[in-house]
């Protein structure tokens, strides 16, 4: 008996670490990649006495449908990580208790706020990388993709499963249009035609079939504005120059938004944490732990992102609510065109 | 043991848990998505890509596990039956891919057979990728289960079956072949289910018209988020899964064979002459599929980061903590996994108690209960947690519901692994014990108890490996206190950058070493039963 | 017919069989006697097949035997614990050497071999439902039904009861006979061996210690260690001189040169009321007389008594010369 009890007092002892919110603590629920210095968390604790606790579910479509099946009676009191493709959804669920910060003011309503339910935290393009090595003459175009000149190059993660794969696809869509001569389907079975690589996700494309980062032969992929500067920053040994770069046409801007979920005890906590994150301290540190663009313009950009690449002039940016009323046919379709 | 001395409330602590922590969620889900529009069931059922993903999954599992059972017979046969040199390792190795995360297994295929991999061919995409991890991750089952049977077989009935006129191929058609079928059933049950639910290794290795229906429930719930489709293709899963394993229950009824069991040291001899090429064949084609992708983890880990070095192992170093904050996966996933193992000593080894007690067909359905959650969708559990934990207390957000999962992941392994020693406990002792004057609480404390710890701690090392290596749960369920080892590797997987995937590589190897180590711990012991599941 | 020369077996390091020659005629059951570890069993299942020689030849009819695989000798074998299939019914397990030859009439011939062994109609009943006598007759009705050229027994008795032991091993001999098949058996039980052996070959660690009738092997064990494992008792140690050789006052004639030799005085050729001294060790009841143990020339012998003696009382006893022989 001494001894079950013993072990009882272990595991409760090894799991007591990850107990409670209480009403000092804020419960941030997010997705795999959100990432933040532990010297913020201790700051922001020490300037206003709340705790952070971070409660991870899965990708970013994962977490936020989660939270929808939670709502009214959520999980946790602040969400991170709607973005673009998956807010009004989120807002049509009705998930969040409204909130404007007054750290945002000037800024944040040139990202749209959905009636002050959210609050935009940062942003990123998801372009065209292309491996600089291998291809000294890059598309300039989506349109170029389709020439012979770059048949079997290009890998796409797929849009079905993967959100810059969504991204890219959104990009076309909005660039050749439903109607027409020439529609999106008909420039994704010429895509098809120049034997395009679908992969599941964006890990398995860009160090999967890549050149540049991965084991493949394919020189160009889809992936994010940032990659370049992620990788001249994690390179081993160090480099001054990245290996890819970016195409600046046919990028599509993804934003991240922030909200306080309805239901909470603890709203007034969570609308501190909002601010915070809205902070030109949090705000400098996206671009290098998350490679995305903050939306605060007082933040400054580390040098390494503005030697490598730059925010591409004219990005597409679709209205959510298009995108909700249309995704899940924009994908049966895109399956009937290049998977059937 | 008599059933009249283990109380069925023995098994409270994991009927609670199962009930709880896996058939609550799973019916609340299921309910709730079913429920949301009952009226799109039947064009879900009827949609051509519904129809294709079900035909795809079941064939590719039937294929999967025909082909780990081609390749793993002839090895258990050549562990059952001889003793060489390089058996003990051999062993190790073969059962590494199983407690590997599929995440690794993923990156170790298309580093092999993807673009520009090292064997040449570029198979990523097709079903054959998917196969060859299938068999590379589940040889271990087939191997230790029916080696686990097939080691104590009397060889003598197969002397018989020669003199009486058999070849050797009808001795074993005739003979072994019978003998082992619980075993083979056995094994070939967990394979399927393995195969038939696969998620990581179809997502990432197949190509986006290969679907199992567990990539299809996570293509609805993720972007999608068409929770009446997911949830009628989790209950199309549930019943599959559910109709395999009572179908399994009843065959294994059926083919119950009374046989009296030999000592394993007893059947073991040295190959001679033409076995010699056999055990060489057999065992050399085993090692060779479970060495390979994982040598070229440990390849790319070392040669990463700029020529020849521990570049993966300085790359851990780097990652900056603010990404990925790799000692902190490492401490997370080690009291994860001492918890499952705490869970497991507490939950599971009492049920094994109880199921070892019940010769008769009540405990074989226990047994095949317990292999549900093993079968059932991560994703649609992940969702599950989050409908059906929120009252009467609030659980969905709990730190323990890893530990939890990890804990139902091992149990039909640790059950399997350690009710055969429980039941060689014979009766004799624990009378000679009672005769001796022991009180029966006394009885169990000196001889039970004793004769338990090994298995105990056999099953206790099974935990931790599973645990270690658990993935599927582990990311979809809402977890606090951040990411365990494979959400770590993961999470920099998908991130861009050379150190980033350095060390998701290190991370790998250093799974690798680990669970090698704690395997090989298992087998110095000698820990009997364990790992035969 | 069966004809093995200079058989040589090996178990990784030990070595089982030792250079046996052994031969069997038409209709004749040779028993093969030894301790356990003596290599017997290895000598049946070298002649199976089922073990690889380090030389030697067996040939059977005249032909070569060692390079035939087991399955193809036609030599009938009953396993030690009879080695029963628990997968198969009865019926199955009498049927499987008959199947195997694709024979004809194959239930007609199982219910045949079932009628010899006084088992008809069991063909539908479970292996782990028979008694030990009857897993015992289902193996030898196994074996005999595809009519082997050979029949090898291991301990055909050996895991069953005392007094069911008795009775089998008439009915085993009357099969034997009745068959005709020829018969190696391998027991350790000399009574057995007797019962059941036409002739007797006693294996000793590996090798082939005597050959012969039951009654040669009995009355001439020809050595001290076969005379143990026959179960004789009165081994004693005598001077020699002249041919005579002499221990405690008696006085035998022996072919054996000057010096000391060993005798094994055989049960029934000492009593009590001679001129032989003796000391009295224990008294036995044995049935209606007394065995009674006395000390003689360094060894034991044993004489009938109708009442017990003291322990440690002398008494004087007579040994009969015809009764006595000389042992190696």
């Amino acid at each position: 008996m001494k001894r079950i009890s013993l072990l009882l007092a272990l595991v409760l002892a090894i799991g007591a670490c990850g107990e409670g919110a209480g009403p000092d603590t804020v419960r941030l629920l997010t997705h795999d990649f959100f990432a933040v210095p532990d010297e913020l968390l201790a700051e922001f604790a020490t300037d206003t006495g709340i705790e952070v606790e971070i409660v991870r579910g899965g990708d970013a479509g994962i977490v936020v449908n989660q939270a929808i099946l939670a709502a009214g009676n959520p999980v946790a009191d602040v969400l991170f990580g709607v973005d673009t493709t998956l807010l009004s959804r989120a807002v049509d669920a009705n998930l969040f208790e409204p909130y404007r910060s007054d750290a945002g003011d000037g800024f944040i309503d040139a990202f749209g706020t959905a009636g002050d339910s959210v609050t935009p935290i940062d942003f990123g393009d998801v372009c065209l990388n292309y491996d600089l090595g291998l291809l000294p003459d890059p598309p300039a175009s989506l349109e170029a993709l389709t020439a012979q000149k770059y048949r079997s190059m290009l890998v796409v993660p797929d849009p079905t499963i993967s959100s810059p794969g969504l991204a890219f696809l959104l990009a076309t869509i909005d660039r050749f249009g439903e109607d027409g001569p020439y529609t999106w389907r008909d420039y994704w079975a010429d895509l098809r035609a120049n034997d395009v690589e679908i992969v599941a996700d964006w890990g398995t494309a860009y160090y999967g079939s890549f050149s540049a980062t991965g084991t493949g032969i394919r020189p160009l992929v889809v992936s994010y504005a940032s990659s370049p500067p992620a990788e001249v920053l994690f390179s081993d040994p160090p480099i001054d120059k990245a290996t890819t770069a970016v195409i600046e046409d046919g990028c599509f801007r993804q934003i991240e938004y922030a909200g306080v979920l309805r239901g909470t005890p603890n709203e007034e906590q969570a609308r501190r944490f909002i601010d915070f994150l809205l902070g030109v301290p949090f705000q400098e540190t996206v671009p290098t732990s998350m490679f995305v663009f903050p939306v605060n313009p007082a933040a400054a950009l580390p040098e390494v992102f503005i030697g490598n690449t730059s925010l591409p002039p004219n990005p597409v940016r679709l209205d959510p609510d298009v995108i909700e009323q249309n995704r899940e046919r924009w994908l049966t379709e895109w399956i009937e065109t290049v998977l059937r | 043991m008599t059933s009249r001395r283990v109380p069925l409330l023995l098994a409270l602590p994991a009927a609670v848990l199962g009930i709880v922590f896996f058939a609550w969620p799973m019916v609340s889900i299921i309910a709730t998505g079913i429920g949301a529009d009952p009226s799109r069931i039947p064009d879900i059922l009827g949609r051509d890509t519904t129809l294709s993903t079900v035909w795809f999954t079941v064939w590719q599992a039937i294929v999967s596990t025909a082909l780990t059972l081609a390749v793993g017979i002839p090895a258990a046969y050549a562990f059952a039956r001889f003793r060489f040199p390089g058996r003990s390792l051999a062993r190790v190795v073969v059962t590494i891919p199983f407690v590997l995360p599929t995440i690794v297994v993923a990156i170790a295929f298309l580093a092999l057979l993807g673009p520009g991999g090292a064997l040449g061919v570029d198979l990523a995409g097709t079903v054959w990728a998917i196969l060859a991890a299938h068999v590379f991750f589940n040889l271990a089952v087939v191997i230790r289960t029916v080696e686990g049977l097939w080691s104590h077989i009397d060889p003598r009935l197969e002397e018989a079956a020669a003199s009486l006129g058999a070849p050797p191929w009808k001795v074993f058609r005739t003979i072994t072949l019978p003998l082992l079928r619980p075993a083979i059933a056995a094994a070939a049950a967990i394979v399927f289910l393995f195969s038939f639910t696969s998620f990581g290794v179809v997502l990432l290795l197949g190509a986006p018209s290969l679907a199992t229906i567990e990539v299809e429930i996570y293509r609805s719930a993720a972007l999608v988020f068409d929770l009446p489709a997911a949830a009628t293709l989790a209950l199309i899963q549930v019943v599959g899964v559910t109709t395999g394993l009572l179908l399994y229950a009843r065959h294994q009824e059926r083919s119950a064979v009374g046989q009296h069991l030999l000592p394993a040291a007893a059947t073991a001899k040295r190959p001679v002459g033409r076995q010699r090429w056999l055990v060489a064949a057999a065992v050399g084609g085993a090692v060779m599929i479970a060495a390979t992708p994982i040598g070229v983890i440990g390849w790319r880990a070392v040669t990463s980061g700029g020529g020849p070095g521990f570049g993966a192992l300085r790359a851990l170093g780097a990652v900056d903590p603010s990404l990925v904050d790799v000692p902190e996966a490492i401490g997370n996933s080690l009291r994860f996994a001492i918890i499952a193992c705490t869970l497991t000593l507490m939950v599971a080894l009492p049920a094994a108690v109880v199921i070892s007690a019940r010769r008769g067909p009540m405990g074989r359905w226990i047994d095949t209960l317990l292999m549900l959650p093993i079968g059932s969708s991560a994703v649609t559990l992940g969702f599950g947690f989050v409908v059906g934990l929120d009252a009467p207390v609030d659980l969905r957000a709990w730190w323990g519901l890893v530990p939890i999962a990890h804990t139902l992941v091992a149990m039909p392994f640790v059950v399997r692994s350690t009710v055969p020693v429980i039941r060689s406990i014979g009766p004799k002792v624990r009378e000679a014990a009672a005769v001796l004057g022991a009180a029966p609480g006394r009885v169990w404390r000196t001889i039970d108890l004793p004769m338990l710890t090994p298995a105990a701690a056999g099953a206790a090392a099974l935990t931790f490996v599973i645990s270690l290596g658990e993935f599927g749960a582990t990311l979809f369920v809402a977890r606090p206190g951040g990411r365990t080892i494979t959400l770590a590797i993961f999470g920099l997987f998908g991130r861009p950058g050379e150190t980033n995937v350095s060390a998701a590589l290190g991370l790998s190897l250093l799974l690798v070493l680990v669970t090698g180590t704690v395997v090989a711990l298992l087998e110095r012991m000698r820990v009997p039963g364990v790992g035969s599941f | 017919m069966l004809q093995i020369t200079d058989l040589t077996v090996r178990y990784d390091d030990v070595l089982a069989v030792d250079r046996v020659d052994l031969c069997l005629e038409r209709e004749e059951t040779l028993a093969l006697l030894g301790r356990s570890g003596s290599g017997k069993t290895t000598v049946l299942r070298a002649i199976a097949g089922l073990v690889p020689l380090v030389s030697g030849s067996i040939t059977l009819d005249g032909s070569d035997l060692v390079p035939v695989s087991a399955h193809e000798r036609g030599i009938g074998l009953v396993f030690q614990d009879f080695a029963l299939f628990p997968h198969l019914d009865v019926g199955a397990n009498v049927a499987y050497g008959l199947r195997m030859q694709m024979a004809t009439r194959i239930e007609e011939r199982v219910a045949e071999a079932l009628e010899m062994v006084g088992l008809d109609g069991l063909q539908h009943r479970r292996i782990d439902q028979l008694s030990g006598g009857q897993a015992q007759r289902v193996a030898l009705a196994r074996t005999l039904a595809p009519r082997p050229r050979l029949l090898l027994l291991d301990e055909p008795l050996g895991s069953l009861d005392p007094d069911l032991r008795h009775s089998l091993a008439g009915e085993l001999k009357e099969l034997l006979d009745q068959t005709g098949v020829p018969t190696i058996m391998v027991t350790h039980d000399t009574e057995e061996a007797f019962a059941l052996g036409d002739r007797v070959t006693v294996l000793v660690d590996a090798r082939i210690a005597a050959t012969g009738t039951p009654a040669q092997i009995w009355t001439e064990p020809g050595s001290v260690e076969v005379a143990r494992i026959v179960g004789h008792n009165g081994i004693v140690t005598a001077g020699v001189a002249g041919s005579v050789a002499s221990v405690g006052g008696l006085r035998i004639p022996v072919t054996a040169p000057d010096g000391t030799t060993t005798l094994l005085i055989r049960p029934g050729a000492a009593s009590t009321g001679g001129p032989v001294e003796a000391v009295v060790i224990e008294s036995r009841y044995r049935g209606p007389d007394w065995v009674i143990s006395v000390a003689i020339g360094g060894g034991t012998v044993e004489v009938s008594s109708p009442s017990p003696l003291t322990s440690g009382d002398k008494v004087g006893i007579a040994i009969d010369p015809a009764g006595v022989t000389t042992l190696d």
